[in-house]
C-alpha cells in the first residue's frame, strides 16, 4: 500500500511541478466551476508569464477585482492580447462598488483597458466626465442613455436648492420630477396659509401658530435640501443606467 | 503510468488524515485523473472519491453539491456504490437547501432500494416538511407505530396549516374605534397611541372650528387626521400579519427542538462511498 501511495505522490509531483501549463485542463476546471482545484492547480505551477495570465483569467471568472489587476500587471503582454479577458475584467470594474480598483484598472499604463480605441475605456472616461465626449462617440443604441446622463451631469445641485428657496418645489422640477414639484409646492402652500390664518386670528405667540410655523419651516428647509439631493441622485441614477446599457451593449 | 496513477488513487488508503492543503492536492489529483480518463465508469468512481474526501472532512457545502451534480448515476456499475451515492446526494442537496434536487435524488434512491428504514423515512420527512403534507403525514403515521417520539414531527403540519383568521374583523374594529384592532392583535401600547392620536386630532379640529380657523380645520382634517385614521387601519393590518409571523416562528422554534430531539435518537449518517 505504501508503494502505491508513493507512486501516487510521485506522479502527482511529476505532473504538477512541470513548467508546462495544461491549457485544456484549465479549461476543463473552468467549465466545471471547480474553483478549489483551479486555485490549487495554478498555485502549484512555477511562476511565469503564462501562469499569471491564467491567474488573471481565473480572477476575472470569479470576480476577484484586486487579484485581476495584480496578475494582469505581471503578464501584460499575454493579457493584452485576450479580448475576452479584457472585456470581462472591464465589465467587472465598471460595475464594481469599489471605485479604487476601477481607477487602478483603467489606469494601468499601456494596458488594453487604457488603450485609446477601447470602448470600455471610453465608457469609463465618459462616466467620469460626459462633457469630454459627444454622442457621436457612441453607437446609436447608447446615444439616448448617454445624452440623458450628460444632461443630468450638467445640472447643478446648488442651483436646484436656489430654485426651491425662491419657489418651493421648483428645484425638483429642475431635477425632472414634475409630480414631486406639485406635491411639495401644495404642501408648503398649505402650511403657509395655515400659519398666516392662525397668526392673524390667534396671534403669533399662540401655540397653534408656533406649531404651524415650525411645521412650515421644517417642510420649507426639507424642500431645499431635497431638491439639492434630487439632482445628485439623478446624476447617480443616470450614470448607473448609462454604464449598465453600455456594458450590456458591448458585452 | 496513467493506469498506475488511477489504480493508486482508487486503492489509496482513505484513513490518511488530510489537512486542508492535502485535501486540495488530492481533489486536484483526482480531477486530473478524471480529466485524463476515457472510461466513464472510472470517471464516476473518481467523482465519488472526491465526494468522499469532502465528507471525511465534514464538508457538505456547495462545492460538494457541485461534484454530486456532476456524477452520472447511470454510468455507475456497482449497485451498492450507486445506492450509497444517492443517499449521500439526497442529504447533501438537503443541507444546501436545494430541496428540489434532494427530492430528485430521493426518488432515484427509493427506485433502486426498497427502503423502509426509520432513517429513510426521516430524511423524506425532512425534505418534504414544508411542502408535501400527505406524504409527510403518511410517513409520520408509519414511524409513530415504531416509536411515539415521531408523533412530535406532526408539528410541521401545524406550521403549514397555520393561518390567522378574521382579518376583516380587526380592520372594521379599528375603523370604528381607532387602535382597537391593533390592541386585540397583542400590540396594546400601539393601539392606545393610535386612539390617543385620533382623539387628540379630532379635538383639535373641533377647537379650530370654534375659533373660526376654518382653513386650519380643513387642512388639519385632510392632511393630518385622515392620515392618522388611514395609518391606524394600516397598522392594524400590519400587526395582524406580525402576530401571525410571531406565532409561526414560535411554532417553528418548538418544532425544530422536537426535530433535534428525534435526530439525537435517530441520527442521519452519510454512507461511505
Amino acid at each position: 500500500m505504501k508503494k502505491q501511495v508513493n507512486s501516487f505522490i510521485l506522479f502527482f509531483c511529476v505532473v504538477f511541478s512541470s513548467a508546462q501549463v495544461n491549457v485544456k485542463f484549465i479549461d476543463h476546471l473552468s467549465a466545471n466551476n471547480l474553483a478549489r482545484e483551479h486555485t490549487t492547480y495554478l498555485n502549484s505551477l512555477p511562476e511565469s508569464d503564462s501562469v499569471f495570465y491564467f491567474k488573471a483569467k481565473f480572477a476575472a471568472k470569479y470576480d476577484q477585482g484586486a487579484f485581476i489587476i495584480n496578475n494582469y500587471v505581471l503578464s501584460q503582454a499575454l493579457c493584452n492580447a485576450d479580448t475576452n479577458l479584457n472585456n470581462k475584467a472591464s465589465i467587472h470594474f465598471l460595475t464594481a462598488a469599489d471605485q479604487r480598483n476601477t481607477q487602478a484598472w483603467f489606469g494601468i499604463p499601456g494596458a488594453f483597458s487604457a488603450g485609446k480605441e477601447n470602448n470600455f475605456n471610453t465608457v469609463y472616461k465618459a462616466s467620469l466626465n460626459p462633457n469630454l465626449f459627444s454622442e457621436e462617440n457612441f453607437p446609436l443604441e447608447l446615444q439616448k442613455s448617454y445624452l440623458k446622463y450628460k444632461r443630468s451631469y450638467n445640472k447643478k445641485p446648488v442651483l436646484a436648492a436656489v430654485f426651491s428657496t425662491i419657489l418651493p418645489g421648483s428645484g425638483k422640477l429642475y431635477a425632472g420630477k414634475t409630480k414631486t414639484f406639485f406635491l411639495t409646492f401644495l404642501l408648503n402652500a398649505a402650511y403657509a396659509v395655515q400659519t398666516v390664518e392662525s397668526g392673524k386670528k390667534l396671534g403669533i405667540k399662540h401655540p397653534l401658530t408656533i406649531i404651524n410655523a415650525t411645521a412650515f419651516t421644517v417642510f420649507y428647509l426639507s424642500n431645499i435640501y431635497g431638491s439639492y439631493r434630487a439632482v445628485i441622485d439623478l446624476r447617480k441614477e443616470r450614470k448607473k443606467q448609462f454604464i449598465t446599457d453600455a456594458t450590456n451593449f458591448y458585452n | 503510468m496513467l493506469r498506475i496513477f488511477i489504480i493508486s488513487l482508487l486503492l489509496c488508503n482513505s484513513t490518511i488524515v488530510f489537512s486542508q492543503n492535502a485535501l486540495n492536492d488530492s481533489l486536484l489529483s483526482y480531477e486530473y485523473a478524471y480529466f485524463k480518463s476515457n472510461n466513464d465508469t472510472v470517471k464516476q468512481m473518481l467523482l465519488l472519491k472526491k465526494i468522499d474526501l469532502y465528507l471525511k472532512q465534514n464538508i457538505t457545502d456547495v462545492n460538494v453539491l457541485n461534484e454530486v451534480n456532476r456524477v452520472n448515476v447511470n454510468a455507475l456499475t456497482d449497485n451498492t456504490a450507486k445506492v450509497n451515492f444517492l443517499w449521500n446526494a439526497t442529504a447533501i442537496a438537503y443541507l444546501n437547501n436545494n430541496t428540489d434536487r434532494a427530492r430528485f435524488f430521493l426518488a432515484e434512491y427509493s427506485e433502486l432500494k426498497k427502503d423502509t428504514s426509520v432513517t429513510f423515512n426521516l430524511l423524506a420527512i425532512l425534505i418534504n416538511k414544508y411542502a408535501d403534507t400527505s406524504d409527510v403525514n403518511k410517513r409520520i403515521a408509519y414511524l409513530a407505530n415504531k416509536d411515539t417520539v415521531f408523533k412530535d414531527l406532526s408539528c410541521f403540519l401545524d406550521i403549514i396549516n397555520y393561518n390567522r383568521k378574521h382579518l376583516k374583523f380587526y380592520l372594521i374594529s379599528s375603523a370604528i374605534i381607532p387602535g382597537s384592532g391593533t390592541a386585540m392583535n397583542g400590540y396594546v401600547f400601539k393601539g392606545i397611541t393610535s386612539l390617543a392620536l385620533m382623539a387628540g386630532s379630532v379635538y383639535g379640529i373641533i377647537k379650530m372650528v370654534e375659533y373660526g380657523l376654518y382653513i386650519n380645520a380643513v387642512l388639519w382634517g385632510t392632511g393630518v387626521s385622515l392620515k392618522f385614521y388611514a395609518g391606524n387601519i394600516k397598522l392594524t393590518q400590519q400587526s395582524f400579519y406580525k402576530a401571525e409571523d410571531k406565532k409561526k416562528n414560535k411554532l417553528t422554534n418548538s418544532c425544530e427542538l422536537k426535530l433535534k430531539n428525534v435526530l439525537n435518537r435517530y441520527p442521519l449518517t452519510l454512507k461511505g462511498l
